[in-house]
């Protein structure tokens, strides 16, 4: 007989903070300001960003844990904090040059950066949520529609 | 392309009295409780609204806020804030303005108001602090593809 092994979600939150600013180069500067309104603003504004990443697996009979939350910290650490932490994303973060900072797109290139890195051998990355602020957030779960 | 799902929270308040007038006192106060008393009450509610769609290439959003917003004001503060659910509220899903009558009124409403191609997934509304409710649509699977678990036995390698 096949035994199923229960699947368990872990989450972690980190914060960060940091400046952006919407802006489209290859637009005027009427239509970014029409478009984007004041989240267009010159030079920029900045946000307390609260980021949370769920891993799914099951459980290593050995630990105990569907994965060790200091993996995840490093990573979050090497990838998240320690490259957009009281930092200009779209000045310090190529990046971002010609990609407009949006919570959506936060939320797919913090995803894109960290998924690899939380491939192991009993779990996979489910999510990241990003809040930019109590009131708004962002998820991606890897979705890619043709 | 790659789907996101944007999530926003909107407050109102409102009032209402758990009471079905189709049947008697000594029934309503039997299975509403004390939500069923005379005068009604109130409450502080919370609404999630969450949308699904891809990022426009140019703005990086999948819509625009002012738009979801605008969805937003139209159907829940322009008609139910401030209100009283008994008054306001259809009697289509039920005869007592319960928060899960609430939900299913909303999604509809708000439903419509969404700009294609993003699509209306999920509403959560939160009564007090102890008392959420979730709604995900009327159509059969609207379930995120993340929230499928991993196929029995299998491990990512």
């Amino acid at each position: 007989m096949i035994s199923t092994p229960a699947q368990v979600h872990v989450t972690r939150k980190a914060r960060f903070s940091a400046a952006h600013r919407y802006h489209n180069p290859a637009w005027s500067a009427e239509k970014n300001r029409e478009v984007f309104g004041p989240c267009n603003n010159p030079f920029g504004h900045g946000h307390n960003y609260e980021v949370e990443v769920t891993v799914v697996g099951s459980v290593d009979p050995a630990t105990g844990m569907v994965i060790n939350l200091r993996e995840i910290d490093k990573i979050l650490q090497e990838e998240v904090i320690s490259r957009m932490d009281h930092r200009h994303l779209n000045e310090e973060l190529p990046e971002w040059r010609h990609r407009v900072p949006t919570t959506e797109n936060l939320a797919i290139a913090i995803w894109e950066r960290i998924a690899p890195r939380l491939l192991g051998g009993y779990s996979r990355l489910f999510r990241v949520r990003i809040c930019e602020s109590p009131d708004l957030y962002a998820e991606y779960f890897g979705e890619e529609t043709p | 392309m790659k789907v996101v799902y944007l999530t926003r929270t909107y407050r109102f308040n409102a009032g209402h009295r758990l009471f079905d007038p189709g049947r008697d006192e000594a029934w309503n106060r039997e299975v509403f409780g004390k939500c069923s008393l005379p005068g009604g009450h109130g409450h502080n509610y919370t609404l999630e609204v969450t949308v699904r769609g891809s990022p426009d290439p140019e703005t990086g959003q999948i819509l625009k806020l002012e738009a979801l917003d605008a969805a937003v004001a139209a159907v829940v503060h322009d008609r139910i804030d401030h209100r009283n659910l008994n008054e306001v509220l259809s009697k289509t899903h039920g005869p007592a303005p319960t928060t899960e009558v609430l939900i299913l009124e909303l999604w509809p409403l708000l439903d419509r108001l969404i700009p294609a191609p993003v699509s209306l997934h999920r509403l959560i509304v939160a009564e007090t602090t102890k008392n959420t409710f979730e709604y995900h649509g009327p159509a059969p699977c609207q379930e995120t593809p993340g929230f499928v678990s991993m196929p029995p036995g299998t491990r990512a390698q």
